[in-house]
C-alpha cells in the first residue's frame, strides 16, 4: 500500500511566477552592484554585526539620509548607512559573510569560556591553553599509573628491595622498602583511575 | 529623491512584516512622492490586505518575497536564518529586510514562521485584486481632476 504524499500548497513554478509578478517591488534591491570609493574598516563591520538592531526602519524615518550623508567618512556612518553599504558593496559584503562565519565558529568557545570574561580570539587561546594543560596532566597521570603498576607488589620479593632508579618513572615516589617516613602526598595519586588498586598497594605499609 | 522613496517603500514593506506599519491612508502620499504611484499602490495593497484579510498570511507572503528579493543566494545567511527558524529563536516581529534578502526561504519555513499554513496563490490574487481596485480608483480621481 503506497503512502499518500500530501500535495504541496504551491508548486515551484507558481512560486517563481509569484516572485516575478512582484518583481517591481524590489527594484532598489535588484539594482546592479555599485562601486564605492570608501569602505568601512573591519572594526566597523564587526561593530555592525554586533548590533542586531540595524534595520531599514531608520531609513523609513529619515528618507533622505543616504543621499545626504553617504559622502561622509565611513567612520561617521550610522548603522542604517552601514547596512545600505554592506548590502551593495561586493567587497564589504564578502568581508561581512566571512566575519559572520568566523563569529559562528568562535561561538562555541565563547559559550564555554564567557564565565572567565574572555571572548573571540582570546577565548580560543584560553581553550587551547586549557586543552594543553589537560593533556599534560593526563599524560603525567598515566605515567604515574604505569610507574605504580610496575612497582613491586607486596607479595613480590622485590617489594622489600629498593626501588629501581632511573627513567622518567623515578620522578615519582614509589612504594619500596627504603620508605620509612610519612608518605609524601602526590596530587597525581588522586587522579589515578584505578584508585582501589592504589589503596591495596598502600595498605601493607 | 526617487531612489530614497523607493527605500521608504521597501521599509514600509518591512514594517508590514513586523506589524509596525502606519495605516495605508496616512502614508499613501509619502510613498508616491517620487511619482511612482503604481509601485506605492502595490505596497499599499499589501497593507490593505493585511488589515482586511488574513494578517499572518500576508506577512508570510511578504517574508517569502523579501527572502527572494535578491537573485544571489547568500548561503551563510540562509543557514543562520533557517537554524533560527527551526529552533524557534526568531519571530516575524524581529525580521528585517537585511536579514531576509538572499535567503531564498521555502514555503515550509515561511509557514513555520507564521505558525500555520496558508494558500499563497490565493493571498497573491487577493493582493492583486486590491491593487487593481486602488489603481482604478486612482485613475478615476485623475480623470475627474
Amino acid at each position: 500500500m503506497s503512502e499518500k504524499v500530501p500535495k504541496p500548497i504551491i508548486s515551484e513554478e507558481e512560486s517563481k511566477s509569484l516572485v516575478q509578478e512582484f518583481f517591481g517591488l524590489f527594484g532598489a534591491l535588484r539594482a546592479p552592484k555599485q562601486s564605492f570609493s570608501a569602505h568601512p574598516s573591519r572594526d566597523q563591520i564587526e561593530a555592525y554585526v554586533s548590533s542586531p538592531t540595524a534595520s531599514f526602519k531608520d531609513v523609513w524615518h529619515r528618507p533622505s539620509l543616504e543621499q545626504d550623508s553617504m559622502d561622509q567618512h565611513p567612520s561617521q556612518w550610522t548603522l542604517s548607512q552601514m547596512a545600505w553599504h554592506l548590502q551593495r558593496c561586493a567587497k564589504c559584503s564578502k568581508a561581512l559573510a566571512k566575519l559572520r562565519a568566523s563569529r559562528k565558529r568562535s561561538n562555541w568557545f565563547e559559550e564555554h569560556f564567557c564565565a572567565f570574561g574572555v571572548r573571540g580570539q582570546r577565548a580560543r587561546a584560553w581553550a587551547l591553553t586549557y586543552a594543553t594543560a589537560v593533556i599534560i596532566l593526563v599524560a603525567l597521570t598515566l605515567n604515574l599509573n604505569l610507574n605504580l603498576n610496575m612497582a613491586p607488589q607486596p607479595t613480590s620479593p622485590r617489594y622489600h628491595q629498593s626501588a629501581p632508579m632511573g627513567g622518567f618513572g623515578s620522578l615519582y615516589p614509589t612504594l619500596n622498602a627504603d620508605y620509612d617516613g610519612e608518605p609524601t602526598f602526590n596530587v597525581l595519586w588522586a587522579l589515578r583511575s584505578n584508585l582501589p588498586m592504589l589503596l591495596q598497594t598502600v595498605q601493607p605499609i | 529623491m526617487g531612489f530614497n522613496i523607493e527605500y521608504a517603500r521597501l521599509a514600509y514593506g518591512e514594517q508590514i512584516i513586523r506589524a509596525t506599519h502606519l495605516p495605508p491612508e496616512e502614508v499613501e502620499d509619502f510613498l508616491s512622492l517620487d511619482g511612482a504611484w503604481e509601485q506605492a499602490l502595490q505596497w499599499l495593497a499589501f497593507a490593505f490586505a493585511e488589515r482586511e484579510g488574513d494578517s499572518q498570511a500576508i506577512r508570510g507572503l511578504l517574508v517569502y518575497l523579501f527572502s527572494h528579493s535578491a537573485d544571489e543566494m547568500d548561503r551563510i545567511k540562509q543557514a543562520e536564518l533557517l537554524e533560527d527558524i527551526e529552533q524557534r529563536r526568531v519571530t516575524l516581529e524581529e525580521l528585517t529586510m537585511e536579514r531576509l534578502a538572499g535567503t531564498h526561504l521555502n514555503w515550509s519555513h515561511v509557514f513555520s514562521l507564521v505558525g500555520k499554513e496558508f494558500n499563497p496563490t490565493r493571498e497573491k490574487e487577493r493582493v492583486k485584486q486590491i491593487y487593481q481596485q486602488l489603481a482604478a480608483a486612482r485613475l478615476s480621481e485623475r480623470e475627474i481632476a
